[in-house]
């Protein structure tokens, strides 16, 4: 049997010795588009973070089409960061920012030539946005930025990709050519891993959910898994007794001195 | 005049002080656009001060004011500054920037600890690492071999360092790039991120120490920060920013030296001061984000606001009095000449009526007021005494695109409703 794009076995995730994601275990099948969903501070954008291997596991492990997270992922892992986390008055262009995405093929020293970059101008044709490519970032509007993270994302070519809120407060244009882009993605048999708040439509956008709130609510294809039932568990409280032994969690470790690292946390 | 300018520039005396000066520049300048755009600038302070118990050790050590056993104590000094607050700020003890102060002047302090008890015999003192002995650079000078000219010894460990930030900046050039502006990114890429944060730390650290001896720590300080906040104001891509920043530290040198010539003072000490007064100049001058470019911007949209105002208001008083004016004043005098300047009024009085195309904006100007009002009612269910004031403010900003859309969906809507 072909091994499935992501795989997440039993996966604890700890910030500063507090644990923020419990025993997260899932599988992906390839050519999917799945949406995370979950309450602020559930911990999603974490979890995405855990499988690009940008913040330490705790214990369990993660394995994209059946091999561990190493590296070198650059070609099978396209990211689409929260768009807040980047500084959009950064000196640089709209087509700068797109030809990023080619930097994990190209590899140390080699600059980006013609082909990149006519690569990137085709990427961002794909959003609608080629009339940009020249723009300074800090003069565009929040869903050509949006647009730009996706142009970006695709310009990595990558056989999976992990976007983080990538709806969050874009204007309806913006989010039809999202949609229209992840179909896109999906037809041409890409895995696509969505953070995604708008409840609405999480039915149209996509074939499984997860639904999560610290530790995994459900997870499956969306007929079966995105139920009221299962989204009043996620979305009804904590689970007191987790933020409770979280807490206990940090505060051993406060205790003893604050200087030792969880020991599995790594650097 | 200016014959007096280039000969004082050109004075051996000068010249010499201002090749050292302007290469120390650059090669801050050069690596300070990274930290300022990384959020850095503290950090450059940190690392300049942080290095010097580095530098005295490698002095002790050796024995002599030889540039490579200094530059090994430096380097490891300023990974020691990084390493060190980046570890106590991820452990959650307490905040970077805190982080940051704790760890570089104690190592500052140390630094003067040291230089005072082991190495006062000698030449290295802490006057000479804040200000710096760049006067003296004229007085010993050293043939290069190849070349006919003399340059001051003090310039060889510069222009080395100038060389190795230019080289490493330039094959690292995407690197930098991407891991400056969206490091999470360039680590999902498979990109080191921490090694090339290292490798800038290790530049800062390196140009630090070559420049201490002329220049000194303050001024060090000063051009890590001030050419690169220059360019900042002045570029909106990498490249240009990096070249405007290398060639505004040669500006502060010339205005440096040759002011300190003039005034009979310290020339480190000036330099800093033309550094501000340049980067003040920038910030009233940039034709993107300056002072008085943002005050013309401002103003222009201002007087066309109050224009379209007063012509609406000329061409409804055709038809009914009595509303009290929104433009009054000297603005409502500017707004009028505005408008017979544009041929939109018969003449600059108050009494001027609008012309034909000034009745056509008028129109088109009440147009939009009247959609803005029936989209608030309709769509947003704002109550009826809410509407004038809304409606008043969006008319000068919607264009006939957006205008068309409102309508649209307005027209769709009742279409809808009333099926």
């Amino acid at each position: 049997m072909k091994s499935p794009a992501i795989e997440v076995h039993d996966l604890t995730v700890a910030y500063r010795a507090k644990p923020v994601l419990w025993d997260i275990d899932f599988s992906i099948p390839e050519g999917e588009m799945v949406g995370i969903v979950g309450p602020n501070g559930a911990g999603k954008s974490t979890l995405m973070k855990a499988i690009l291997g940008l913040v330490p596991i705790s214990s369990g492990w993660v394995q994209i089409r059946g091999e561990p997270i190493s590296k070198d992922r650059s070609s099978t892992l396209g990211y689409v960061p929260q768009r807040e986390s980047v500084d959009w008055d950064f000196p640089v262009t709209v087509l700068d920012v797109v030809l990023m995405g080619t930097y994990g093929r190209l590899g140390w020293f080699r600059r980006p030539r013609k082909a990149e970059r006519e690569w990137a101008q085709d990427c961002l044709e794909g959003l609608g946005i080629s009339d940009l490519a020249s723009r300074q970032i800090s003069e565009l509007s929040g869903g050509q930025q949006q647009r730009v993270f996706l142009a970006r994302a695709l310009a990595q070519d990558s056989e999976i990709y992990l976007m983080d809120e990538p709806f969050a407060g874009v204007d309806a244009a913006t989010e039809e050519a999202i949609v229209a882009l992840l179909k896109k993605l999906r037809a041409r048999g890409r895995t696509v891993m969505v953070i995604h708040h708008d409840l609405q439509t999480v039915e149209n956008y996509f074939d499984r959910v997860l639904l999560i709130n610290l530790r995994l609510v459900a997870a499956g294809p969306t007929r079966e898994v995105f139920t009221r039932e299962n989204l009043l568990f996620t979305y009804g409280g904590r689970l007191t007794v987790l933020d409770e032994a979280a807490e206990a969690v940090r505060l051993a470790h406060g205790n003893a001195g604050n200087l030792k690292r969880h020991p599995d946390a790594g650097s | 005049m200016i014959d007096l300018f280039f000969e004082s520039l050109f004075s051996e005396v000068n010249f010499s002080i201002l090749l050292v000066a302007a290469c120390a520049s650059m090669a801050c300048a050069l690596v300070g656009t990274f930290l300022v755009l990384r959020r850095l600038s503290l950090l450059g302070d940190a690392i300049s001060h942080g290095v010097l118990p580095g530098l005295v050790i490698g002095f002790i050590v050796s024995g002599s004011r030889d540039l490579p056993p200094m530059l090994i104590g430096a380097a490891v000094a300023a990974l020691l500054v990084t390493i060190a607050s980046d570890w106590l700020r991820d452990h959650g003890m307490i905040d970077g920037n805190a982080a940051m102060g704790v760890v570089f002047t104690t190592l500052f302090a140390l630094g003067i600890v040291l230089m005072e008890s082991h190495a006062r015999s000698v030449d290295l003192d802490p006057g000479c690492v804040l200000y710096g002995q760049i006067e003296l650079a004229p007085l010993d000078m050293v043939s290069l071999p190849f070349l006919e000219t003399r340059v001051p010894r003090s310039l060889l460990p510069i222009a080395v360092v100038l060389i190795i930030d230019l080289l490493v900046v330039l094959a690292v050039w995407k690197e930098l790039k991407i891991c400056s502006f969206d490091p999470a990114l360039a680590r999902s890429l498979g990109i080191n991120v921490r090694l090339v944060h290292l490798l800038l730390m290790l530049l800062v650290s390196m140009t630090t120490v070559a420049c201490f001896e002329s220049v000194g720590s303050v001024l060090v300080v000063a051009m890590l920060v001030v050419p690169a906040a220059t360019a900042q104001l002045l570029c909106n891509r990498l490249a240009p920013m990096v070249i405007v920043a290398m060639a505004a530290g040669c500006v502060i040198a010339v205005v440096g030296v040759l002011g300190a010539d003039h005034l009979d003072t310290s020339v480190p000490g000036m330099m800093a001061a033309a550094g501000g007064g340049l980067f003040a100049f920038t910030v009233v001058l940039s034709p993107s984000h300056g002072l008085i470019s943002r005050f013309y911007r401002r103003t222009r949209l201002s007087l066309r606001i109050a224009s379209e105002d007063v012509l609406m208001e000329m061409w409804n008083a055709r038809e009914k009095d009595g509303e009290e004016s929104r433009v009054r004043g000297r603005w409502r005098i500017a707004a009028i000449w505005t408008l017979w300047l544009r041929g939109w009024l018969t003449s600059p009085r108050r009494s001027a009526q609008p012309t034909e195309r000034g009745t056509r904006l008028a129109r088109a100007l009440e147009k939009r007021r009247q959609l803005w009002k029936r989209f608030l009612k309709r769509q947003l269910l704002t109550p009826e005494d809410h509407l004038y004031d809304p409606a008043h403010r969006i008319e000068h900003h919607l264009d006939s695109e957006l205008s068309e859309r409102i309508s649209r969906e307005l027209d769709q809507e009742e279409g809808d409703s009333s099926s």
